[in-house]
Formats: C-alpha cells, structure tokens, sequence
C-alpha cells in the first residue's frame, strides 16, 4: 500500500476499512466506484481512483443529488440508533449527477444495498474536494447495510486485486490495440446514401485515435489477421 | 355505641398487615435474637401457601371481569394488582353479598412454600489506570467468540466478586476509553455495584487490601480509592461524564515537513468550538446527529519532521481521534484544517479525567515507604510488544 510506505504507519482506511470496487457501471467504461466497508459494516461510496472524473484535465461544473423530480438524496433524513427514514437503496440506485466542463454527465451508484444514511453537502459548495480527496473528504455518500447482508453485499464487488487485474487488463488490450496492424478503408458515399462502398485506402498500419464524437466517421480501421 | 362506631374513618382502621407485623417482628426478633428492621439492608422473605383460602377472591371475577384479564406470563388470573383494583371498584353492598364479613375461620394451617435471603446491592468505587493499549474496558465478545482477552471491568469485578461473594454485578465509570488508549494520571472514577452480596461488612484496612490483590493480579491496569460508597454517591460519578473535561496526549504523524514554529500557534488556541458528526466507527450504534463540543487548551510538542506530541483540554464527549484526522471531513474544524495538511493519531493517552469523585484515601500509614508504582512509570518505559498495535514508529517513542 503506497500509503503505509511513505507514512511509516496505517492510514485511518487501512487501519479501519477493506476496500471493494464496482468497474464499468453500467457498462460505461472506466466509471468505476470504490466501497469503503468499515469493520463495523458501514459503506462509505467514492469514486475509484480510474473514474473519469479523476483524470487529468477534468473539472466539475456542477453535482446535483436531485436524481428525479421527486427524490432529492439530500433530503434524506435518519433518526434514532437505528436510523430509521433513511432512503433503502439498491446496488444501482443512483446517488447524484455530475456534470463536467467539457459537457459529460456522470452518475455515481450505489453500488450496496442499505439505508442511506447522508450524502457529502460538503462537495457541493466545494467540489474540488472531490477532485482532490475522493477517497476522504470527497467522499459521496455514507451506506448502512442490514446487518444480516454486511457479509454478502461485498459478493457483487471486487477485492483490491481483483480490481488491479482489471485496470492492468484493459491498459494491456489498449496496449494490444496499438500492437495489431489494421486496414484502414474509407468509404466514398456518406452514409445517408445508402450503402457504403469501401475501398482501402492504407494497408497495414498501426491503430489510429478514435475520430471525435458526433462527426461522421468515413475511416474504419478493420483488424488484419 | 353505635355513634362511636361510625365516627371511624378508613384511616382509623388499622391494617391486618400492620397488626401482623407489630406481632410477628417481636416474635422473629425473640426467637432469633436480633433485631427485626421494616427496613433493613438484609432482606428475608417467607412464602406461605394455603390452598383452602386460595379461591376467596375469585368471585371478584363476576362483578368486575374488567380488571382481570388473562395475559401470557401470569399463571393466575387473580394478581395482586387485578385483586386490589377491583375491591377499590366494588360497593361494599355488593361485596358483603358475595362474601361474608368478617370472614370464616380457616381449618387447615398455610403452608411454608419457600424462603429468600436478599443482602442489598453494595457500591464499591475507585480509579483505574490502564496502562495496556490491547485491553477493552468491557469484555469484548463478538457472535459468541471472544475477540480480546480480559477486560478493565472483569480485572476489577473478580476479586470483589469474590471477596463480597456477590451473585453479580453492574460496573460503570465516568465515560470510557477505546482498547488502544491508556489511562493515566488519577485514573477514571467507576463504581461496581455488587448484587446479593453474602459477606458485606469490611473494615478499611481490608478494602486496602482488596485493592492491592487488584494491582497484583495485573500490571495492565492499577486500582486507586477504592472504597465502599453508598447508592446516591454514585450519581456524582456519572455526572463527570457529561459536563467535566478531560485531558489527553496524542501523538500527531504530518504529512508535510514541520519545523518547530510550524506547531507553536496551537499553543494560542484558546475555547475552539468544533462540530462533530457521529463518527463513522460508531455510527452503526448510535444516532447521526452533530455534536458542537469546545477544545479548551492545547499545547505541542515538537518530535522531528513528521511528528509532534498534542496535549488538549477539551468538553466532556470530544472525540479525539476524529478531531485529528478529520473522519472524513465530518468533524470541522479538525487539526488537518489547522495545520494545513493531513494529519494522522498514531497514539493517544487520557492524561487526567477532571471529576473530584470518589474522594481520595490516603495510603495507610504502613504502606508508605513502599514501593507502589510511581505515577509515569509505565508511560516512560518503552512500550512492550503486545502494547504496539500495528504502527512500526510507535516502537521510536
């Protein structure tokens, strides 16, 4: 653990929490969460440190826990030890909206099944703590299971190293990627014409970025086996 | 004759229970040669059954079914409680019709069903000092499964236990501290209350002596004043829980640099008002709510570049740990605010618990001169290996 190693001593999450991950929610790539569980079951939700959000370049233009037009996260309210009123949440309950500068829209999950106990009011007003401590005081939100299901809500989630098999796995296939040689083709008639006729244009090369989102794309690249 | 009669009032008539006792204590006392109390601290109680007369008050049950209803725990019908509110509703025509007044003459002797011995609860109160960072206060058991060895409580209880031999026992004290903290200084007040105890008479010199057989059976925690002490003593105790303060000592890791001034300005901080949300290691036991709490005083004492020593004077129910490491920005201000950086707690010590109760009991003239253990020695002794939890830096201190 980096932290340990620069520290000399455990951190308060490593002293006290076992970190899970959720990867790719909802399929979307990278949008990945990392469950805090405290030893006494409680789940903090964060971003993992591989979420979008967190690379660099990224600032937030707004969070909003208004995630319908009847349900506002941040007029959950608890009362008692045992916390009753608090909004039961599913694994893929969402817990708010973010939205970047450059025009992404971002949800962040649940990702355990519990009580909402509170949501972070303090990213609100300062988002840049998300951006710089998501894993403290950039936390999102605070998950109390049943106690029955403090074992088994971690079932649906990966360990730390299952998560890192996953993250080295996909710079590998990005890696890979770049490896394999394409034919590039293009194609003479815009799509609205009907169907395509390609013709190549580059034989053998290596894979090239992604054309932009929202323009037309007239190159394909075709994987050369 | 009559006229005399009818002046009575219900006051004036005197209880059958009254008259019983006046006769029967004289007699006990007699036969037994000692004293009978109403009220005393030994309690005997005798249970007699007599079947004949068991049904008299059954026919209650028709004129006032209301009160007598069946519930699950009771075996009978016709409690006390059910017997007594339903001659409170009846008329007295009623009752003289259903039964005669007074009443027949019973032909059979009741019967003796079982007697108890009840001693009162007694109070022993003291201070301990904990001077183990892998000991609980209370024992600590998980499903069953007993996750740490001993506690502060059961170190205590079991001589008393057994030298007051005592059925069981309620242990309390004037708040508590978490498994990896110490207690020095005075030590923190508690009070056992001892229940059904058979031997409860105990001069001083062998309460002194008690108190050594505690300190003997463990160097993780140490015993002081320990004394008898009655029920109502007991409420000062709790009172310091909630409204005195406190004093700690922390160790403090930096993860910037620091250099000797960096850390003087916490000397100045004088009443600093801190918000506190339940921290999340209890917030599964206890309500969410905030918490404002004062830091009286503080004052620092610089180790080396990444760490210093933190003693703080704070309000009854500060939670320090939080306030040093933030808890997830959920205790604001917190001392990573302060110094601008994140800061961790590696260690931490109650330095002195500010309540003035039990009252202190000088040690008997023949132990002075005796070698009890000084004040600090345990906390300048280099921590054993059993008392440094995981942290490898504790070991430089």
């Amino acid at each position: 653990m980096e932290d340990t190693e620069i520290r000399g001593a455990p951190s308060v999450i490593d002293r006290y929490f076992t970190k899970w991950y959720k990867t790719d929610l909802k399929g979307k790539p990278c949008e990945d969460h990392c469950v805090l569980q405290h030893s006494n079951r409680i789940c903090v939700i964060t971003l993992a440190e591989t979420h979008p959000l967190l690379q660099k370049g990224k600032a937030i233009k707004s969070i909003s826990y208004q995630i319908s037009s009847a349900c506002s996260r941040l007029e959950n309210k608890v009362s008692g030890k045992s916390k009753r009123g608090g909004q039961f949440l599913t694994e893929l309950a969402p817990l708010c909206r973010i939205t970047s500068t450059d025009g992404e829209e971002f949800t962040i999950f649940s990702c355990v099944r519990g009580r909402l106990l509170e949501v972070n009011a303090d990213i609100l007003t300062r988002p840049n703590l998300l951006l710089e401590k998501p894993s403290t005081e950039g936390y999102i939100a605070i998950i109390l299971p049943k106690f029955e299901e403090s074992k088994s809500i971690t079932e649906g989630l990966l360990t730390r190293t299952e998560y890192e098999d996953v993250v080295s796995k996909r710079a590998a296939m990005k890696g890979l990627r770049n490896h394999y040689w394409y034919i590039t083709m293009q194609c003479t008639d815009a799509w609205e014409g009907g169907r395509a006729k390609w013709h190549t244009c580059n034989i053998l090369e290596p894979k090239k970025k992604k054309v932009q989102k929202g323009e037309l794309s007239t190159r394909r690249q075709f994987l050369y086996l | 004759m009559r006229e005399k009669t009818m002046c009575l009032g219900k006051d004036d008539v005197i209880q059958v229970k009254e008259a019983y006792k006046w006769i029967l204590h004289s007699l006990v006392s007699q036969e037994l040669g000692v004293p009978a109390l109403a009220k005393s601290l030994f309690e005997v109680s005798v249970g007699f059954k007599h079947p004949e007369t068991d049904g008299d008050c059954h026919f209650l049950a028709a004129t006032c079914s209301g009160c007598f209803k069946p519930a699950k725990n009771k075996q009978s019908v016709f409690t006390r409680m059910a017997v007594v509110k339903a001659l409170e509703k009846i008329t007295e025509e009623s009752f003289r019709r259903k039964f005669s007044c007074p009443p027949k003459r019973p032909t059979t002797l009741c019967a003796l069903q079982e007697i108890q011995c009840l001693h009162v609860p007694v109070f022993v109160a003291g201070r301990y000092n904990k001077f183990s960072r892998t000991l609980p206060q209370t024992p600590w058991v998980i499903d069953g499964e007993r996750r740490m060895e001993s506690s502060v409580e059961e170190l205590i209880t079991a001589p008393l236990l057994s030298a007051f031999q005592a059925e069981g026992f309620n242990f309390s004290s004037s708040g508590r501290e978490d498994v990896d903290v110490r207690t020095l200084g005075n030590g923190r007040p508690f009070a056992v209350e001892l229940l059904n105890p058979h031997k409860a008479q105990f001069s001083t010199e062998e309460v002194h002596q008690l108190q050594e057989t505690i300190n003997k059976s463990s160097s993780k925690i140490r015993v002081r004043d320990l004394q008898i002490v009655t029920r109502e003593a007991v409420g000062h105790m709790k009172e310091g829980e909630e409204e005195k303060t406190k004093s700690y000592c922390a160790l403090i890791w930096t993860q910037r640099p620091i250099e000797e001034n960096d850390i003087e300005f916490l000397n100045d901080i004088k009443d600093l008002n801190i918000a506190q949300k339940t921290p999340l290691r209890v917030l599964h036991r206890r309500p969410l709510a905030v918490r404002q709490r004062v830091i009286h005083t503080m004052s620092a004492q610089y180790r080396d570049s990444h760490h210093f020593c933190l003693q703080l004077r704070t309000q009854a129910g500060t939670y320090i740990k939080e306030f040093v490491h933030g808890d997830f920005g959920r205790t604001r201000p917190n001392l990573c605010d302060l110094m601008k950086t994140e800061t961790d707690i590696l260690e931490l010590d109650v330095e002195s618990v500010d309540v003035d109760w039990p009252p202190v009991i000088p040690e008997p003239e023949s132990q002075k001169g005796r070698s009890s253990l000084p004040e600090h020695q345990h906390k300048d002794t280099p921590p054993s290996q059993e008392d440094i939890q995981c942290h490898p830096l504790g070991s430089l201190f």
